[in-house]
């Protein structure tokens, strides 16, 4: 499971590179990314840009970077692909986590919260 | 820290004197000492004695040194033999020779004491790193015997869960198709009586598979089991608890006791009116249920939610719908959904209720055979499923006569 991150200001992006983030790497997923918040980072963005397909079974590794994360710090989901936000629309995911469309718009929103 | 044992070490020599000089030197080493003339007595010997540790001439008569190596590689297979050569040959060819029949070491004649007796504990390192690993092994492969056995037994465990096929509730009549993609899997579903009024349904796709999953997907059939009877949550007095009050009570529950987000769920959960076909539901991060009528028009019930288990704090919507007779309400799980092809397409929703209006004139069971062939065909070369497949078909027959009895 390889994760691309960039430092931009005070924000981390991170950007999983894989095609479908399902059962079989949701473990791995969020143990790279939960390593990269034990690093110090609190601003982090998850650019979905290289996923083509998420399932249930990573919404659980989602929730726990986020419970992870809350009262220090944020996290923000971005460019996901009509699929993906299929799925967080029908699993109600859109109003627990900040979606944005694209990089720019996220570190807009990070910078709003911090 | 391993007590280390005196070794043992075979010497071959056709030479007799050569032979007792070398044995003399090891014995004052602190070896134990067997001899043998020729690789077909050493063979022998070694099929008796535990000896691990061999000194061979290259030159002997009836069986040479090289070819006892080659036949120690291939008969013994308890245990690793190091094999040392010794020859007065030294070309790199005859060296290739001879690693290739299988000696570990060779020593020059004639031997120097000092270089044999640093050759030999080389031997001994390798017999005991050897010996460790050759242990940790049958550890190793106790342990996945013991772990095959448990999912074995875990397997066993889940499918007991699965509902019979032909489930009949009055004029509602039942049958599903499940495809587990491992050994153990999260999926179940059922369909079954509350009272005389309405009958129950749900299908559940626990997160991930394997062991966890399992266990999860037995702990939530408990639930709806208990639920009828010692912990009767899915009525509210005489009334019937409404399908989403139901799932809130599960999420509660399951979140209080998995704070981590190990595992959790996504379902639907339904009541139907026996008499009347009418029903609600709640969808719970499970796929939209669909409805087919008699002319093999579909339409989706459910207006979304979130799954079971993963946040505290949610909250849940019911849909209602009407089920005529000779409708089907259709429950399945994202592994038909998000079933892969070979180049990596998935089956998709759309087609599936493609797929299912085309079967609308098909007996239940035609239909379910239908669908298990079209999934087989789309995973085509695909070794096994990326996740459990399952469909419940919940069909509302037309009216039964008085006098006709209840199938069971």
């Amino acid at each position: 499971m390889k994760l691309e991150t960039e430092k931009i200001e005070n924000a981390l992006l991170v950007t999983p590179v894989v095609r479908r983030l399902d059962a079989s790497v949701a473990l791995r997923f969020k143990e790279a990314v939960t390593a990269v918040i034990q690093q110090g980072e609190t601003q982090l963005v998850l650019d979905f840009s290289r996923v083509d397909f998420i399932d249930s079974s990573c919404l659980g590794a989602l929730i726990s970077l986020l419970k992870s994360l809350s009262g220090k710090g944020q996290l923000v989901l971005c460019s996901l692909n009509g699929n993906i936000k299929a799925m967080f629309a029908l699993t109600r995911m859109d109003r627990v986590f900040t979606l944005c469309s694209d990089r720019s718009e996220a570190l807009a929103a990070i910078k709003r919260g911090s | 820290m391993m007590e280390r044992q005196p070794q043992s070490v075979l010497i071959v020599d056709d030479a007799l004197l050569y032979r007792r000089l070398l044995a003399g030197l090891l014995r004052q080493w602190g070896y134990t000492i067997f001899e043998a003339e020729n690789g077909e007595q050493a063979l022998a010997l070694l099929a008796q004695e535990t000896v691990s540790l061999v000194i061979s001439d290259w030159e002997m008569p009836v069986m040479d040194g090289l070819k006892l190596c080659s036949e120690i590689r291939q008969q013994i297979q308890d245990r690793y033999i190091y094999v040392i050569v010794l020859t007065a040959r030294d070309s790199v060819e005859d060296l290739r020779v001879g690693f290739a029949a299988g000696a570990d070491d060779f020593l020059p004649k004639p031997v120097n004491q000092v270089e044999l007796q640093a050759r030999l504990h080389a031997g001994e390192r390798i017999l005991r790193l050897e010996a460790s690993l050759a242990s940790k092994n049958r550890h190793l492969s106790a342990a996945l015997t013991q772990i095959e056995q448990d999912l074995q037994a875990a397997a066993t465990l889940q499918r007991s869960i699965l509902p019979p096929h032909h489930l009949r509730q009055g004029d509602y009549f039942a049958d599903w198709l499940f495809m587990p993609s491992a050994w153990v899997s999260g999926d179940l579903f059922h369909l079954f009586p509350l009272n005389e009024e309405a009958v129950g349904f749900y299908c559940v796709d626990v997160a991930g598979h394997g062991v966890t999953a399992a266990m999860m997907s037995v702990a939530v059939a408990r639930q709806f089991l208990h639920g009828r009877t010692v912990d009767p949550f899915l009525f509210d007095g005489a009334a019937i608890t409404p399908p989403a009050q139901v799932v809130r009570i599960l999420n509660e529950r399951f979140c209080a006791q998995h704070p981590e987000v190990t595992s959790y769920f996504t379902m639907v959960y339904g009541v139907i009116d026996r008499h009347t076909g009418k029903g609600r539901l709640c969808q719970a991060g499970h796929p939209t249920p669909l409805i087919v009528n008699a002319t093999g028009e579909v339409r989706e019930v459910g207006e979304g939610g979130p799954p079971v288990g993963l946040l505290d704090h949610l909250d849940w919507e019911e849909t209602t719908f009407q089920l005529a007779p000779g409708e089907r309400l259709c429950l399945y799980s994202d592994g038909i959904s998000e079933c892969e092809s070979a180049e990596g397409e998935m089956f998709g929703a759309a087609r599936l209720e493609t797929l299912l209006a085309s079967l609308h004139g098909h007996a239940l069971a035609a239909l379910l055979e239908a669908v298990e062939q079209s999934l087989s065909q789309w995973r085509g070369t695909a070794a096994s499923a990326a996740d459990d497949i399952s469909l419940l078909v919940i069909e509302r027959q037309h009216g039964l006569k008085r006098e006709t009895k209840d199938e069971t």
